[in-house]
């Protein structure tokens, strides 16, 4: 990890928020996963395996969709051979326009562009073989279009804080679109969520229904 | 587009235009054309603002015909922000209306004796060049709209803004959509000041009666076409991402590389990039009632454009690009979209460079003129700009003005332009071009990610530690050469994906000219267009020194990669060696 690179925070969410509303703003809830959901997984295990156990995504949407891939901001070429070996930061992202695009595409023709990069200090190696390690994943453009509706129907977790600041960004839409939120299975005004979150610390379960 | 448009603006005589054929010119079409055409007849020594410098404007070799994506317009001159020679282009519709009334390139010479304002009106009956001193100081949008009154709503247009009328070394020249608005800009380098001192604010160009520019093998054309359009809907880049979130696509990942320059470049992460991202903006545009998809120009298939509007739902601006929202965004500590919308807008109004004015305004905020973040500050800013005040009058003359002004020196600039929203510590290869291109920092360049399918300089292995020196220079090439056909650079992911989507574009212009041109050739034209560049610039005094960074690239370590740019002055030198 970066010295500026945000903790991973574990998953042991104390709060469970169920938000039902109409499938048009299932897009703006999608936004939230770029803001990071929080995962366990067993130190050593691979970058496409951690994506398919604990994404549940195939490996034809592994090789062709995500194209660019960052670990702790370091970009991955072989998402087969990097290993998740500490608490880790993982972004995901189809291709990208433009040289920037092209240099930090996933084993891409165009990355001697940004060469000259230190080699990640690697994380501290845990020494049992089945200890666990958070790993932050945020999904953004495309693959959080692809993934997300699944990823939210099923419960994500992440920090109160940045749900809390999700929210708060884009409460005007989401407090009158909302259908019914319900925050450990008792139902609250909408406008209560940002008031209630903010009594709320570590981690929170987000999920939604989306009826139809 | 047989013809060139030379209007004489003074100061011996009233403005008077004349055509003629295109000579030795013949065969050059966009960049290839105005820096042809600049390199051979403006004196490299000339004062940019001066009777001896010319403003060229020029479409591309597929302009005006059905070819998909072919709408962009270059703009030539000596620039007044670099000293060098300058290539800015645009979208809108001027490119294709232009050629379609057989122009392959207006030029604007000399200066009119007096402070004057004129217009200039084109179609196919000729050329009106009349005064136009009642649209003097007005903003853009009301130029247009005056013109519009005046000329009807089938015109296009190219004006300037007050700061073009103020000479300012920030100022553009401004190309109208399709629905009339001057939302386009060829931005870069102060060319606005060059139409401004040549005292023309406007040109209107209406090609009714005129019809599309016929192709020598219509049949070939037409499948080429077809295939070209197919292979970039197919495309995930160009037909997914673009459409769906426009070039500010790239903030979020940009920022989780670590690369995204941040308060004036200081950092390469922004804690608010989420909030200006492209995601949030399209959900932004689509939840108010404007369009998170939208073309510039009639034959654009990717559509990577949008329409902003306000909080009322009312037409604000045109989608801030990725540079734009960078620029005034994260690079001015600023996480609100609708002030970056509003800076754009007063920006697209005043006419001037997004990217010089945001990093402008990040040297200001530096400087202690600002606090980082502040978007009100930042507003009332660029309005100084358009007003033209003493403190508009640095600002709106760039950052590298500005810095020296109020003793700055992290400003960052490559010969006196302003770096575009990719940090060049966290991009190394993009640096190489940042620092060598003739342009003066300049992200598109270098775009063209084909160089390797047009096979110049060979395939390079990406591997090798000389990558960086070998892909920019032959980035740099494929850039010049697509520049010269007036296809929108964004083609680019498709090309270099599949082979059959580059064939097609080939074919296109082969099909269109009636030649048979292969990858070496427009390989040899890329070469042309630099050479005659660099040539120019070397005659108005550049040398290796102008070929560098500025030298806080290489002592302040950028985070968070904590990285400092690592290329060696010699290396640079080598990226001509062609």
């Amino acid at each position: 990890m970066r010295p500026d690179e945000k903790t991973p925070m574990s998953c042991a969410p104390g709060t469970t928020l169920e938000i039902h509303l109409p499938r048009r703003l299932l897009s703006l809830m999608r936004l939230v996963l770029a803001r990071g959901i929080a995962y366990q997984a067993p130190a050593g295990i691979s970058v496409n395996e951690f994506l398919t156990k604990h994404l549940r995504l195939d490996a034809d949407f592994i090789q062709n969709r995500i194209q660019t891939i960052f670990m702790n901001g370091q970009p991955v070429d072989d998402p087969e051979g990097t290993r998740i070996q500490a608490p880790s930061s993982l972004a995901l992202s189809a291709a990208m326009p433009g040289l920037f695009g092209a240099a930090f595409r996933k084993d891409g023709q165009y990355r001697a562009m940004r060469r000259s990069w230190p080699a990640d200090q690697p994380g501290p190696e845990n020494s049992e073989s089945d200890a666990m390690v958070p790993v932050t994943v945020k999904c953004f453009n495309q693959v959080a279009e692809a993934v997300g509706d699944d990823l939210l129907g099923r419960g994500v977790c992440m920090d109160a804080g940045d749900f809390l600041q999700f929210w708060n960004s884009q409460h005007t839409v989401l407090e009158p679109g909302c259908l019914g939120v319900w925050m450990d299975g008792t139902q609250i005004n909408p406008e209560q969520v940002a008031d209630r979150l903010c009594e709320t610390t570590g981690s929170i379960v987000v999920k939604t229904h989306a009826p139809g | 587009m047989d013809k060139i448009l030379r209007i004489q603006m003074g100061p011996d005589q009233a403005p008077t235009a004349k055509t003629e054929p295109l000579g030795d010119y013949e065969g050059f079409g966009g960049r290839g054309m105005t820096s042809a055409i600049v390199a051979k007849e403006v004196p490299p020594l000339c004062h940019p603002l001066g009777a001896d410098n010319k403003l060229v404007i020029a479409p591309g070799l597929l302009s005006g015909t059905a070819a998909a994506m072919s709408g962009r317009i270059s703009v030539g001159c000596k620039s007044p922000l670099t000293g060098g020679i300058k290539e800015a282009n645009s979208g809108g519709q001027p490119a294709q209306v232009l050629a379609r009334l057989g122009y392959a390139a207006i030029v604007l010479e000399g200066r009119p004796a007096e402070d004057k304002l004129y217009k200039i009106m084109i179609n196919k009956d000729g050329v009106e060049i009349e005064p136009a001193d009642d649209l003097k100081m007005k903003g853009n949008y009301d130029t247009v709209e005056k013109l519009i009154s005046e000329y009807g709503e089938k015109i296009c247009c190219i004006t300037i803004g007050p700061a073009g009328e103020m000479k300012m070394l920030a100022s553009t020249v401004a190309c109208t959509d399709m629905e009339v608005r001057p939302a386009r800009h060829a931005a870069r380098g102060g060319v606005g000041a060059v139409m401004g001192s040549k005292g023309v604010k406007a040109i209107v160009l209406d090609d009714a009666g005129t019809s599309m520019r016929p192709a020598k093998d219509p049949d070939k054309f037409k499948e080429a076409n077809k295939t070209f359009v197919s292979g970039l809907r197919n495309h995930s880049v160009t037909g997914q991402g673009l459409p769906a979130y426009g070039t500010n696509v790239l903030t979020n990942v940009v920022n989780e590389a670590g690369a995204y320059p941040t308060y004036n470049f200081k950092t390469g992460r922004f804690e608010g990039a989420s909030a200006i991202s492209g995601e949030t903006q399209a959900e932004t545009e689509t939840a108010r009632g404007g369009k998170a998809t939208h073309g510039c120009h009639r034959g654009c298939v990717i559509r990577c454009s949008g329409i902003y509007h306000d909080k009322d739902g009312h037409y604000l601006t045109k989608q801030p690009e990725y540079e734009t929202v960078w620029a005034h965004g994260g690079n001015c500590g600023i996480d609100d979209l609708d002030s970056i919308a509003m800076l754009d807008r007063l920006d697209d109004d005043y006419g001037l460079d997004t990217i010089e004015m945001g990093a402008t305004i990040g040297v200001a905020m530096e400087a202690g003129l600002a606090e980082f973040g502040d978007a009100n500050k930042a507003i009332e800013l660029v309005r100084e700009v358009g007003k033209g005040t003493p403190l508009g009058r640095i600002l709106g003359s760039g950052a590298g003005v500005t810095g020296k002004v109020f003793g700055v020196e992290r400003v960052p600039v490559v010969k006196n332009q302003s770096m575009p929203a990719y940090d060049p510590r966290a991009v190394q290869g993009m640096g190489v071009t940042y620092a060598t291109t003739t342009m003066g920092a300049d992200h598109t360049a270098g775009y063209a990610v084909t160089a390797n399918l047009l096979g110049v300089g060979g395939n390079v292995d990406a591997l090798k530690p000389e990558g960086q020196i070998e892909l920019s220079r032959n980035l740099q090439v494929a850039t010049a050469a697509i520049d010269s056909t007036g296809m929108c650079l964004f083609i680019a992911f498709a090309i270099l994906d599949q082979q059959e989507t580059f064939q097609a574009m080939i074919d296109m212009i082969n099909a269109f000219h009636g030649l048979n041109f292969t990858a070496d050739d427009v390989t040899e034209l890329g070469k042309k267009v630099l050479r005659l560049e660099r040539d120019f610039n070397e005659r108005a005094g550049f040398g290796p020194k102008d070929d560098r960074l500025p030298d806080y690239f290489r002592t302040e370590s950028f985070g968070p990669h904590n990285v400092t740019f690592q290329i060696s002055g010699e290396d640079l030198d080598s990226v001509y060696n062609f």
